[in-house]
């Protein structure tokens, strides 16, 4: 088992539908319509729904200037990839909006334009753990150059319907977590011998830490168990 | 066949072809430029309109024809173009 120690300055959380249970306490939660005051609405119309939610957390949580990112989720914007995949077999031309915005980094992308922020971004997938690995390659990248703060984005929302009899669901929803000096520890605990079935939800059991002070939960590669100090 | 279409109907498709929030027809100038212009559209919108044109309407536009910098340069200049060609 390995023990890491990440400084979290805030934390965001985004969700279509109120999923229950969670407790906002240190939390910023919110259901239902994206706050997306920082977009003008003119520069809203590439957003999908997944966009919405992420830039809505990443708004919630500042950071103005050149802040360093970390965007994750499972599938990105598997609608959209659909989408163009249908339109190939076709042989329809291709939008040439869906393309650009098909890319598993664009919804960064596009919040780095929106900001005018120069920094490094790393956009990754990791299967049912592609929020803690998100959060951990944040972290990594945090110790790395802990001078300044780092910012995770983490997004998914419901695959299509023709790839659902072949993975877990996970609900539309989005995650930010802001880490850098000063932040409030939270220790996370990865045991690569406490491995579980490939599911979904590893997020939602990170934020239920950051409402009661811990959770775990238990995927392909290891077991995660996370409390707050 | 010649289709009969207002400037109206052509800031409609548009809105709804580039996904415009918050914008209403009234709010484009029929007359002004699409592009570069107020409404902050870029090349990638101008690639889109071209093949929601061609699916829609069954219009041919190539980007390395320069007639076509014309024909969209404003909502008359599309509103023409499908009458024409359309």
């Amino acid at each position: 088992m390995t023990t890491f120690t990440l400084p979290v300055l805030g934390a965001s959380a985004w969700f279509e539908q109120d999923p229950g249970g969670l407790e906002a306490g240190f939390l910023d939660l919110a259901c239902g319509k994206p706050c997306l005051d920082e977009v003008e609405p003119l520069q809203r119309r590439r957003l999908s729904p997944l966009a919405r939610g992420v830039l809505h957390c990443a708004g919630r949580l500042g950071g103005k200037g050149d802040l360093r990112m970390v965007f994750a989720s499972r599938h990105g914007e598997s609608a959209r990839t659909l989408g163009l995949l249908r339109d190939l077999a076709a042989g329809t031309e291709l939008s040439p909006a869906l393309f650009a915005m098909s890319v598993h980094n664009a919804v960064p992308g596009l919040l780095t334009i929106l900001r005018g922020n120069r920094a490094a971004c790393t956009a990754l997938s990791a299967g049912a753990e592609s929020f803690g690995y998100g959060l951990l390659e944040a972290f990594a990248a945090w110790k790395a150059e802990p001078g300044t703060p780092m910012l995770l984005l983490y997004g998914e929302e419901p695959l299509p319907e023709l790839w659902t009899p072949f993975v877990p669901q996970e609900a539309a929803h989005a995650v930010g977590v802001l880490l850098g000096a000063e932040g409030r520890p939270l220790t996370l605990r990865w045991d690569p011998d406490g491995r579980g079935p490939d599911g979904s939800g590893q997020s939602r059991a990170f934020l239920e830490a950051l409402g009661a002070g811990a959770a775990a939960w238990a995927g392909p590669t290891a077991r995660w168990e996370w409390s707050l100090a | 066949m010649a289709r009969s279409m207002t400037p109206d109907d052509m800031k409609k498709f548009i809105i709804e072809t580039l996904g415009l929030e918050d914008i209403e027809p009234a709010d484009i100038d029929a007359d002004a430029p699409l592009f570069g212009g107020g409404l902050g559209l870029d090349s990638i919108d101008a690639l889109e309109l071209g093949i929601a044109l061609k699916r829609t309407y069954g219009v041919q536009t190539s980007g390395e024809n320069p007639a076509t910098r014309e024909h969209f340069r404003s909502v008359n200049t599309l509103v023409a173009l499908v009458s024409e060609r359309g």
